[in-house]
């Protein structure tokens, strides 16, 4: 299953690609996750449950790692998910324009899904898909904007990035990893429609 | 004809108004209509438990654990399994139908186990089973079990999975390639090459599941203290499943049961035999000592029932400057699944099936069945002719168009006339014997047919009219010829007990054919009651042991002649014995309204007194004479017998919404005597459903990696009441002289050419210039694209 869309973030790409890391940003947009870790280098472990229509508690374990890392422009998300309600795995490749003041986000994904939510979800997948995403997309957009806020206001844009530069790598990451998971969930939720 | 009042009942000169040919209420009926009758899930036994079953996800991919312990911790868990649980009993299942004797034919057998091992083959296939107090627990701890699987590419499309460099489905085969089968007549390269046209095309069928209201059950049971195991299953062949369950656990034939109780449409996946579910609750029910049960869920339906799938072919047509054909040649992929235990079945149904109606002198038709990694291909109502006939029929009327003649012309001349029976064919049918037609005259149903829907008058007419106004009608007409009442053989006991009462017991099961009601006038008609006072039992072997099953549209051809056998020799027993009760001559006695009586003089004596006296309570029975007014009987047809027909339809569709709607359709068949018209009908309406369905909203969909795309109602489509329309139907009977009877199968006949038709049909109301429909099914939305790539182009190749 090919997904193909792009989202418009109000902020460069430096902000975005490391302004992912600031897990207030991301509380809000992953409802239903219980619990990520970093375990390894640029590879989370998680599992997030989603309850849509007839599909209740489908609990999901995932796994994602990063590669081809390239700051601030692009990188690939290797996912592999899987319950008991199917599974999803493939590659997804993001990257980062800028476009105006802001950051124009293309993203690509390639997706095996199989069983349940293969069968019984597929004629969704492709409408809603576009608009979760966005929705939670639109979620880490507004974080990212109200995070950018106070630097605006009080010590200076320099500042702001000077601070956001301190945050520890660890956190920096798992932030990563949230708009990871964002994204991984709004299709996961797409398919269990 | 008005579908809802079948033809009334004929008065006759003893008034017998079930006798054959008349349309008596249906036995069955009153049990259905008020849920007294037994299905599958109706049975309820103390103690049991339910099982419920782990299933791959995956459509490929190695094995390379299975970990029970979270769900045998699971409240409720009586027993998880495993294959490696299974011990000696693990064991591929049987090839049902062998190869048949075909010269070149190259055939690998691969069958499917009873849980999953080394590999997994196809998306649902099992890979443990759980049993507990109740099917939620079991669903709950089935979702507990770890399966460690390492996904293998996978292969979902016939072309694909036949180059070199695709994913192998079975290791110990060189390929993905499960047969090569070459049948030929006379000599194809000779007729092409004399021909005044040639016509080659490249169709596409494909199929779809059953869907049968009733999903499929098991119930097993061993008592151990009487040494009996019962087995509840929704087989349509119950008396094999005993024999093979009897040998694979080591009990005696007679310590088994199966009973194949009321069953809510079988349309041929439940004649697969030997299914994991089958196998497995048997086995778990000796294991536990407790009774277990299994009912399959609509999404299981879709994986874990065997279904009917798609072919390829590429096919040719010669013909004369009259269109008069010469000669075919087709070729082509069928799907078998990642298993093939039915053999060689449906492709041998589809070649036979091509030649229909019509003379074809020369034939080459040469198919390559396919390993995939989807679901298992057995039968499913047509079994593969629907394939054969709409090749057939898409190059009579490609032929048609490019010679310019009328499409029901060219099948007139091209028909067998009824002096050319039998009529060999030379080509090896599903039955191993010969393709030989027994009787037929399709030149007769072909006129009724074009007169009943005013074929002659539509252009001029009606489709002009609306052509004015904007309208897009178009009319079809096709034809077909059904290999029917295949043997081997299948057995029937009548008794006549003391009480009066009649008892009919076949071997064969029920799925709605109404052969409590078909049986009992066969039975009613020698013996001189009604149909009513014949009790029938089908489909327990406890109750009668020899036979095969319900397949094939031969239940009424083989188990009805053996019912009417065993009339008969009861008959003979009735008059013996009533002629010396009466002091008559046997020929001077008549049997009605439940007596024997002395013609002329009114003197009597009732079946049911004669019962009595035929079992005394003194005295001897005389050497060479049996206790009883009772026979048992047989039979076994040496080979299958050809039923046939035309159909024809007028549709409107709209060609911006690519919106079906079917104005008429008519049937005229011919299945040898009838023996119950409303019953044929039935039949025939059911067919036709079938085969609306498969031309416009059935379908299987599977991706690239073989995962079924909608298994569910909601995106698998079937026809409902709104789109089938009024069947207008007709009978022509050309009695088959293979049989005492003279009948002919009828099950699968409404389903065959619907496909065909619908091509012809809409080509018809679209009338776009080189527009060709290749494919089935359509659906709106395919029909759309069609249509706009042809409005697009311009006339196509």
């Amino acid at each position: 299953m090919l997904i193909e869309s792009e989202f418009t973030f109000d902020a460069p790409r430096e902000v975005v690609f490391d302004g992912l890391m600031d897990p207030k940003i991301l509380a809000g947009a992953l409802p239903g996750t219980d619990r990520l870790d970093l375990n390894g280098e640029d590879r989370y472990e998680g599992e997030m449950e989603a309850s849509v229509g007839p599909v209740t508690a489908a609990r999901f374990s995932v796994v994602v790692e990063l590669k081809e890392k390239v700051r601030p422009e692009s990188f690939d998300m290797h996912v592999d998910g899987k319950g008991k309600a199917g599974f999803v795995n493939g590659i997804a490749h993001v990257e980062l324009e800028e476009k105006g003041g802001g950051t124009l986000m293309k993203y690509r994904a390639d997706l095996q899904v199989g069983g349940r939510v293969a069968s019984v979800g597929q004629r969704l997948l492709d409408s809603v898909g576009k608009a979760m995403s966005k929705q939670g997309l639109e979620a880490v957009s507004r974080s990212l904007a109200e995070g950018m806020a106070p630097a605006a206001q009080g010590a200076g844009a320099e500042v702001a990035a000077a601070s956001r530069a301190a945050l520890p790598a660890q956190r920096r990451a798992r932030l990563r990893l949230y708009l990871v998971v964002a994204i991984l969930l709004a299709l996961v939720l797409v398919l269990l429609l | 004809m008005n579908p809802h009042t079948a033809a009334p009942p004929e008065a006759t000169a003893t008034g017998r108004p079930s006798r054959i040919g008349a349309s008596p209420r249906r036995n069955e009926d009153r049990r259905l209509l008020t849920g007294e009758a037994l299905f599958v899930d109706d049975v309820h036994l103390d103690g049991m438990l339910h099982a419920a079953f782990v299933r791959s996800d995956y459509a490929h991919g190695i094995l390379k654990g299975v970990d029970l312990s979270a769900a045998l911790g699971h409240p409720g868990v009586v027993a998880a399994y495993a294959a490696h649980d299974l011990g000696e009993y693990w064991e591929p299942g049987p090839l049902l139908v062998p190869p048949p004797p075909i010269d070149g034919l190259e055939f690998r057998s691969a069958r499917q186990v009873p849980l999953a091992r080394d590999k997994v083959r196809h998306v649902g296939e099992p890979i443990a089973v759980v049993v507990a107090r109740s099917r939620y627990e079991a669903e709950d701890a089935a979702a507990l079990v770890e399966v460690d699987l390492e996904p293998l590419g996978a292969v979902s499309d016939l072309e694909r999975a036949l180059e070199p460099d695709a994913p192998r489905i079975h290791e110990h085969f060189e390929s993905n390639l499960a047969a090569h089968v070459v049948q030929r007549k006379g000599d194809w390269e000779q007729a092409r090459a004399r021909a005044h046209r040639v016509i080659k095309r490249q169709f596409l069928y494909d199929r779809g599941a059953s869907a049968p209201m009733e999903n499929r059950g098991v119930v097993a049971n061993w008592d151990a203290r009487s040494r009996e195991l019962t087995v509840w299953d929704t087989t349509q062949a119950p008396i094999p499943i005993r024999n093979g369950l009897a040998a694979m656990l080591g009990l005696p034939q007679s310590e088994v049961r199966v009973i194949a109780p009321f069953i809510g449409g079988g349309f041929g996946p439940k004649i697969m035999m030997f299914y994991p579910e089958e196998v497995l609750l048997p086995w778990i029910s000796m294991r536990l000592g407790r009774p277990v049960k299994w009912i399959e869920d609509r999404q299981e339906s879709f994986f874990a029932t065997t279904q009917e799938r798609g072919q390829l072919h590429e096919a040719e047509i010669a013909v004369d400057e009259e269109g008069r054909v010469l000669g075919v040649r087709d070729d082509f992929l069928c799907d078998t699944g990642a298993y093939n235990p039915y053999g060689l079945t449906i492709p041998i149904n589809t070649q036979c099936t091509l030649l229909g109606p019509y003379r074809v002198p020369n034939y080459h038709s040469e198919f390559r069945m396919v390993f995939t990694n989807k679901p298992i291909v057995t039968p499913v109502r047509g079994a593969g002719r629907q394939h054969g006939v709409f090749v057939m029929e898409r190059l009579l009327d490609r032929a048609a168009d490019e010679l310019g003649i009328d499409r029901v012309e060219i099948r007139r001349r091209n028909y067998l006339t009824p002096d050319e029976f039998p009529h060999n064919h030379e080509i090896i049918y599903q039955d191993f014997a010969p393709l030989i037609y027994d009787s037929g005259n399709y030149a007769e149903a072909l006129d009724r047919a074009v007169e009943m829907i005013d074929y002659a008058g539509f252009a001029s007419g009606e489709q002009a009219t609306a052509r004015a106004e904007g309208r897009h009608v178009g009319i079809g007409v096709v034809s077909y010829v059904e290999g029917t009442g295949v043997g081997p053989y299948e057995g029937a006991r009548v008794t006549i007990e003391p009480g009066g009462r009649i008892n009919l017991v076949t071997g064969v099961g029920t799925q709605g054919q109404g052969h409590f009601t078909s049986f009992a006038q066969l039975v009613a008609e020698e013996l001189g009651v009604e149909a009513a006072d014949v009790e029938v039992v089908t489909g327990d072997t406890a109750r009668f042991g020899w036979g095969t099953g319900t397949f094939a549209s031969r239940g009424a051809v083989v188990a009805g002649n053996a019912c009417h056998a065993a009339a008969v020799a009861v008959r003979r027993k009735v008059l013996a014995l009533a002629s010396s009760v009466l002091k008559a001559a046997e020929e001077d006695l008549e049997l009605a309204d439940g007596l024997v009586r002395v013609v002329g003089t009114g003197a009597s004596v009732s079946l049911g007194d004669l019962a009595a006296r035929a079992n005394p309570l003194r005295g001897a029975v005389t050497p060479g004479t049996e206790p009883g007014l009772e026979a048992t009987a047989y039979f076994g047809p040496e080979r299958g017998v050809t039923a046939s027909g035309v159909h024809a339809m007028i549709l409107e569709v709209d060609p911006d919404t690519a919106q079906v709607r079917i104005l008429r359709y008519v049937v005229v068949h011919d299945c040898g005597r009838v023996i119950n018209p409303m019953i044929v009908e039935g039949q025939i309406h059911g067919g036709v459903a079938h085969g609306i369905g498969n031309s416009f909203y059935e379908q299987l969909v599977f991706d690239e990696g073989a995962q079924l795309q909608n298994a569910s109602f909601m995106d698998y489509l079937i026809p409902t009441a709104t789109d089938v329309p009024r069947i207008e139907t007709a009978h022509i009977e050309t009695p088959s002289p293979l049989n005492p009877l003279g009948v002919k199968g009828v099950g699968e006949a409404g389903a065959i050419p619907v496909g065909a038709l619908f091509a012809q049909a809409l080509e018809d109301a679209l009338d776009i210039d080189g527009f060709e429909i290749r494919e089935m099914p359509l659906s709106p939305n395919r029909l759309f694209e069609l249509i706009r790539d042809a409005r697009k182009e311009g006339p196509s190749c």
